[in-house]
């Protein structure tokens, strides 16, 4: 059977680098077309509700920006056992986006999630603004050949869209607001 | 793959890290600091923008309360413009707003904070018949059975038996303030296993009103963007209708039967956290969930509550209430921003002024809101105490309820002005929830009756005039009252300040001294070991903080003893 497929863009839009995330999703949604087993979700930096999105998942891709552990722009990908190793923390707030922490809930809730990989470039900007910065920005076609990769490795088919779509990307300039 | 080891927790979350530093003195904390550590500023990226498109941003504010956010802003404009919105706009909203409510209010209670009170280490000592049997004296719940008791104890020794503790790995188990019997924490383990398939379902109702989740896409300055027709296979139809009122009616008895009760017993088994944490006894709330298109009538009240004194209780009859716009000022003498005087949002000024963390002098990112002057306490709690003293019938209610279950539980009477606690909190949280859940099924049938008239219409185009105006959007989020400041000149933003709930509640001290919520409901809280500062993690947690945070224990001296990194 062909497995469910969820790739998901971690990060905050507003805040340049971490905004990768969501850029990847954007890009990835213009340039390619994916069967239907596979969505691409926009998560924003979500804390435990990130587990409501992963149930009826074989395959979880996350796109993240990284604080450390690398030169800027550095791609890094993880695979499952290696981010589950990482130590699930206390916490006080729903807003820490612990992401070892919804890994081990989604496990504690039943969710059978067979391929995990997390697909990170190391960050450089992190100051307000919608725009990635040099380094981030010259590793994206490069995250996006990854994820491809990725997908494909499950057998689903994926395009690349002779002429990209509009990407929808609203915080670039201003839309016309519909009603 | 790589395989070099680096921490991957993703940087720079945009509410910032809050940092609580205590000082314990005779096994109690008698003095406490709460800072946030990140600046946020995020508003800026706002200045000159079209109104129109500004939620589309301030629900990028946060991860987890995305659409409140959003929805603060697009009242914040149609406040300024004075413009109405149809009645189906107003339902649909609500809808939506009550859903992300009961799915918030779900998570915080099981996932985020019940772990601070029930010692997953126990459980393999619980008899599952017991445990059940308790469970169904307490509750009709069917998902009580012992089968289903069972199954969630095999669960714990399955991984304790791995020795994967997965989620478990920290915690304070065995901890001298964990006082729950392993019958007990066995029922509540259960429940928060359920609560994951009962939360995912409101997050569903956001999501088919909303277009997706998170980040809704429906909204517009004006109204909502929902289509209504229901010969339609495409547009909001009955058989949509239908499915929200299906995804509703299995959450409702989730949180009447099971939240509500879990939080009782709780309260109940642990009486003394019903006397401490009160802090800053002075509360707001907002009204919401609008019954009409001026947003002059609302199904949940809101008003002010000074000194715990239910008596003293004012009412706000709409958020375009004169107090509130003239009472909201924020102070800067303790934040990391240039000035000290009160500023009014519309006035206000977000210009970083960094020293370090200075007991006396600045120490956090977080202005300090205040109310004609004083520190407010905002969240569940301020809803429940308002509504209960303006004798608001549900509230009334469902807090009757609450107190009935606790003396079941604990033959002790426990009254409404014992909520002013930390684990009052808790329990005002579920009360709160449980009113919500009844008015879910009432604003469905709204918006299906106005729906079945005739009216179609959730659109009103809003027009900018040349000039300056002025507004205020509210909201009263699951956290408290959220407020989003507004100032419009020529149809473009020149001023912008979200006055957010953990502003309010995570508020360093002002001009005068006067300490903010957390800092005032950590004095006298106990401290078993100060190693393990569990109690001041009870009584952050009750206020459902929006901040990732590093807590801190100092002993007199100001030498940290302890310090604890909490992710």
């Amino acid at each position: 059977m062909t497995p469910r497929v969820l790739i998901a863009g971690v990060g905050n839009l507003l805040l340049q680098d971490d905004g990768l995330g969501p850029h990847a999703i954007a890009r990835l949604q213009a340039e390619y077309e994916f069967g239907d087993e596979v969505e691409l979700l926009d998560i924003g930096t979500p804390g435990l509700d990130f587990v409501d999105y992963l149930v009826g998942r074989d395959v979880l891709i996350i796109i993240d920006a990284l604080s450390s552990g690398g030169e800027p722009g550095e791609i890094l990908t993880f695979d499952k056992t290696q981010l589950k190793a990482f130590f699930p923390g206390m916490r006080l707030s729903a807003h820490q986006p612990c992401l070892q922490e919804t890994l081990h809930t989604a496990e504690t809730a039943g969710i059978d999630l067979k391929e995990i990989v997390l697909v990170g470039v190391v960050g450089h900007s992190f100051e307000v603004g919608t725009e990635l910065g040099p380094y981030v920005s010259r590793a994206l076609p490069g995250v996006l050949e990854l994820i491809v990769e990725f997908v494909k490795r499950h057998n689903i088919a994926v395009t690349k869209r002779a002429q990209a779509l509009p990407a929808s990307e609203w915080w670039q300039a201003e839309v016309a607001v519909k009603a | 793959m790589a395989t070099t080891k680096i921490n991957i927790d993703p940087v720079t979350r945009i509410e910032g890290h809050l940092r609580v530093d205590v000082e314990v003195d005779g096994g109690s904390v008698s003095k406490a600091w709460a800072s946030c550590t990140m600046w946020r500023g995020i508003e800026n990226i706002l200045l000159g923008r079209d109104p129109r498109e500004a939620w589309l941003f301030t629900q990028r504010f946060c991860g987890v309360c995305t659409t409140v956010h959003a929805m603060a802003s697009v009242r914040a404009v149609e406040d300024a413009l004075r413009l109405p919105i149809p009645p189906n706009a107003q339902f649909i909203r609500n809808l939506i707003l009550i859903n992300h409510a009961l799915h918030d209010h779900i998570v915080h209670f099981y996932q985020l904070s019940a772990l601070d009170w029930v010692d997953i280490m126990t459980i393999p000592r619980a008899d599952p018949v017991k445990s059940s049997a308790l469970a169904q004296s307490l509750s009709n719940w069917t998902g009580n059975s012992s089968k289903e008791f069972q199954s969630a104890q095999d669960k714990i020794k399955g991984f304790l038996a791995s020795g994967q503790l997965g989620m478990f790995a920290t915690g304070y188990w065995g901890h001298p303030a964990m006082k729950l019997p392993p019958d007990v924490n066995l029922m509540a383990f259960t429940h928060y296993l359920q609560a994951l398939e009962y939360q995912r379902k409101a997050l569903q109702v956001v999501g088919i009103l909303g277009g997706k989740t998170p980040h809704i896409q429906n909204l517009a300055v004006g109204g909502v963007q929902n289509a209504i027709n229901l010969d339609s296979m495409a547009a909001m139809n009955m058989d949509r209708l239908y499915m929200l009122k299906f995804l509703q009616d299995a959450v409702i008895p989730f949180v009447q039967d099971v939240y509500l009760t879990d939080a009782c017993a709780l309260a109940a088994l642990y009486p003394d956290w019903l006397t401490y944490g009160k802090g800053v006894n002075n509360y707001m709330a907002v009204p919401d969930l609008p019954l009409n298109a001026q947003a002059s009538a609302f199904d949940l009240p809101g008003g002010v509550i000074m000194d715990g004194n239910l008596a003293s209780a004012k009412p706000y009859y709409s958020a375009a209430d004169g107090e509130f716009r003239q009472a909201v000022t924020e102070d800067m003498t303790h934040a990391w921003y240039k000035g000290s005087a009160p500023q009014r949002p519309w006035q206000g000024e977000t210009i970083p002024d960094y020293t370090d963390f200075q007991e006396n002098g600045k120490y956090t990112w977080v202005k300090a809101p205040r109310y004609n002057g004083h520190p407010m306490q905002v969240g569940p709690l301020a809803q429940i105490l308002v509504g209960y003293a303006l004798g608001h019938p549900l509230t009334k209610k469902w807090t009757d309820i609450a107190l009935a279950k606790i003396f079941a539980v604990s033959g002790r009477h426990v009254t409404v002005n014992d909520l002013q606690s930390t684990m009052g909190r808790h329990v005002a949280r579920a009360i709160r929830a449980a009113v919500i859940s009844e008015l879910a099924t009432k604003h469905w049938e709204y918006l299906v009756t106005n729906i079945s008239h005739g009216d179609t219409a959730v659109y009103n185009p809003p027009k900018f005039p040349d000039g300056e105006v002025e507004g205020v959007g509210t909201h009263e989020a699951p956290r408290g009252a959220l407020s989003h400041w507004v100032v419009v000149r020529n149809g473009r933003l020149s001023n912008y300040q979200a006055v957010v709930p953990t502003t309010w509640n995570a508020s360093p001290r002002d001009q005068q001294g006067q300490p903010g919520p957390y800092e005032a409901s950590l004095l006298r809280n106990p401290i078993a070991d100060p190693e393990k500062p569990l109690e001041v993690l009870r009584t952050v947690h009750s206020f459902d903080p929006c901040m990732a945070c590093a807590c801190h224990t100092h002993d007199p001296e100001g030498k940290p003893i302890a310090q604890v990194k909490v992710l």
